[in-house]
């Protein structure tokens, strides 16, 4: 008989070249994903090193960081030595046979959305990229992780990576969620529950009904966020959902192939049996939408809540924090959240930027107008793709009538690059995944929710809870 | 060889008794920098470092005299964590710090400090926090890391050992090139590649791009 796997042992035993001396692995890798930002530093390092990229057509390259998404952008960027960033990037892909989906490319987009959309990154595969949110798409059973530079140069040359497998943790969610609830609620919940720092050494795999009636979209969300409680990665094991999702993607498989395939993806499910390290369950029915408080994910309640006491926290550290966090943020304990005004709204990014989550903060702003307080509330397409979709459907109408302006894809936003930001000292309802200090512009505030509790604090004006508003 | 070996370091410290400081707080996004970094340091903790006007912030411990040659920084839990940049080690290795040591780290900031020539030692919180008020207390108290013996002393008497996984470790120790190591087993690779085309030929059918991508609007593809 044969000891049961979970599926990331089944992935990781698969792709699994040699074990090293040191206890490290060496890892091949199905596919690697290159953006503007990391990737031109990466091929530039591997050039001066006189070395090669050993199989250009397992690598694909997307404008996403560096990229305007201001309508009628060019290479001319407002984020500082953007261009520099962009021309270089097209110089060493086009140099070496590697696609680059450039501008005015409808692939273009979020690496973490097209590559997904595109059937580029499938179930099963090993897929690395220079950039901490790869994890996202462990939503479609993908063994997916993010690497910085310098691996990302080892990976291009040699298709592998040496590591140590990771510890297991399984996250079990059952329930049924009510209306307005989205992935995002349930992996802001969580990671109140564990913390910033609950998964840091482990691989984790979400599973439970709550899991498996999300479509693949919110299960990129649930993963794209696996980073944010520290875990390597995240995955959610491939279904008849997962299936349906890739069936005639421009790069997936067809005929035979597809077969062969689907059936090799059947196998990719943890065991009955199988053991991990950690096991974490939470019941997840009735849950409120969540909204970030603070400057850490972990900083988390209930849309309809109230400022936490920081006093109240036994660890010294988490008091300490959550007193930083409260000072930064210019919150007092005990404020009721919904009565907090926000100045902008931004509706993007490789978390919630695909077309569900522009169709459910749509559904919200139908026939409605944002606030006049608003000084920015801007919508930004996880990818062009994604853009094209919303405008045949008529949602880009809806955003701009509402009073929103419509953008081209990219990760905008999400961060400050040192060009585009919002007013100074602006409080802003993001639908991203990183509220630290000063991450979307230096004093600005940042509020995590989903795209519905988005929409909703731009109709209100504030904090808001999407079920009220949306009556 | 890639880095300058680390074997043995002896240096001044400071300490940021913190948790979740980020790579954002590390190398913030809005650094204006180019393709090919030469000096990172100037962007070290840039928000934290600098007030708005540009002059240093005389409160931040790396300004402070003693502390500007750190060549160790003690930090609370999930040091490193958020974006994968490497421009953060790049920063802390040009700023002249080698070791950090703090409970737990961001993994990819973890591995890309063993890339780079920067030693992330584990420690205890309790152990840590002790070390962490030993350096603020005493400016001139001088750390020492054996990475051969896999200690951490100071010139007050402290002293502690701890675990590092061995592929890491000699890695730092002899500054080696990781990609030259793996690059000798090329013949395994190309042996599991020619196996799993036969096991798994889907993977290998995404290319070449089926659909030739157009001209954008102001036509500047340059392919």
């Amino acid at each position: 008989m044969t000891t049961p796997r979970s599926l990331f042992a089944k992935l990781w035993d698969q792709h699994r070249i040699a074990r090293l001396d040191d206890g490290a692995e060496l890892l091949y890798l199905d596919r690697i994903i290159l953006h503007d930002r990391s990737g031109p530093p990466a091929l530039r390092a591997m050039a001066r090193a006189h070395r090669e990229v050993l199989d250009p057509y397992l690598v694909f390259g997307t404008l996403d960081h560096v990229v305007d998404t201001t309508i009628g952008r060019t290479d001319r960027t407002l984020i500082p030595s953007g261009q520099e960033f962009i021309r270089a990037f097209r110089e060493e892909t086009g140099k070496r046979g590697i696609s680059l989906f450039d501008m005015g490319d409808a692939r273009q987009g979020i690496a973490h959305v097209a590559m997904p959309e595109q059937g580029i990154a499938l179930p099963g595969l090993s897929l690395v990229c220079a950039d901490s949110h790869t994890g996202t798409v462990g939503g479609i059973g993908a063994l997916a992780w993010g690497i910085g530079i310098s691996e990302m140069e080892h990976a291009l040359v040699t298709q592998t990576l040496a590591l140590k497998r990771p510890k297991t943790m399984r996250i079990i969610m059952n329930g049924q969620l009510a209306s307005h609830i989205s992935a995002k609620d349930l992996v802001l919940h969580l990671i109140g529950q564990i913390g910033a720092n609950g998964g840091v050494g482990y691989m984790a795999e979400f599973a439970g009904d709550a899991v498996t009636a999300l479509d693949i979209e919110g299960r990129m969300t649930l993963c794209n966020m696996g980073v944010e409680f520290g875990a390597w990665s995240a995955i959610v094991a491939p279904d008849e959902t997962t299936f349906a999702y890739f069936a005639g993607r421009p790069f997936a498989p067809r005929g035979a192939m597809w077969d062969h395939a689907v059936a090799h993806w059947r196998t990719l499910r943890s065991d009955d049996d199988a053991i991990f390290d950690r096991d974490i369950t939470l019941d997840v029915s009735g849950l409120a939408p969540q909204i970030t408080w603070g400057t850490s994910p972990q900083h988390v309640i209930n849309a309809d809540g109230h400022i936490p006491y920081p006093e109240a926290l036994a660890d010294p550290v988490s008091r300490q924090t959550a007193e930083g966090a409260l000072r930064y943020m210019g919150l007092t304990p005990g404020q009721a959240l919904c009565d907090i005004p926000v100045d902008a709204v931004f509706i993007g990014s490789c978390t919630n930027a695909r077309i569900g989550d522009l169709r459910a903060a749509a559904a919200m702003l139908r026939g409605r107008k944002i606030a006049p307080t608003l000084k920015k509330a801007i919508v930004v397409p996880g990818s062009s793709t994604v853009k094209l979709q919303a405008q045949a459907e008529g949602l880009d109408a809806v955003f701009t009538e509402a009073g929103f302006e419509w953008r081209e894809s990219g990760c905008s936003l999400c961060f400050f690059g040192g060009g585009e930001t919002f007013p100074p000292g602006a409080r802003v309802a993001s639908t991203t995944n990183r509220n630290f200090e000063n991450r979307q512009g230096p004093g600005i505030r940042t509020h995590l929710m989903s795209p519905a509790t988005a929409a909703a604090a731009a109709i209100t004006g504030t904090l808001a809870d999407p079920r009220r508003v949306a009556s | 060889m890639r880095n300058t070996p680390l074997v043995h370091l002896e240096g001044p410290a400071a300490a940021m008794l913190r948790a979740n400081i980020d790579t954002d707080a590390i190398f913030p996004s809005r650094s204006k920098f180019g393709v090919e970094v030469v000096d990172a340091s100037p962007f070290l903790f840039a928000e934290w470092r600098y007030a708005p006007d540009g002059t240093e912030r005389p409160d931040f411990v790396l300004n402070q005299p003693e502390r500007r040659h750190s060549a160790f920084l003690i930090a609370l839990d999930n040091f490193g964590c958020g974006s994968s940049r490497e421009f953060a080690p790049w920063a802390l290795r040009d700023f002249g710090i080698r070791c950090i040591v703090a409970p737990s780290f961001g993994s990819i900031f973890e591995s890309n400090c063993h890339r780079n020539g920067i030693a992330p030692v584990v420690l205890e919180r309790a152990v840590v926090e002790d070390l962490g008020h030993r350096v603020e207390a005493d400016a001139s108290l001088r750390l020492t890391l054996d990475l051969e013996r896999q200690a951490i002393t100071a010139s007050d008497g402290f002293s502690c050992t701890f675990a590092m996984a061995e592929g890491p470790r000699q890695m730092l120790l002899h500054g080696l090139d990781a990609i030259g190591l793996t690059l000798t087993r090329l013949n395994a690779i190309e042996a599991f590649r020619a196996h799993d085309r036969a096991e798994r030929p889907w993977v290998y059918t995404a290319s070449p791009a089926p659909v030739p991508p157009p001209l954008n609007h102001v036509g500047c593809r340059s392919r």
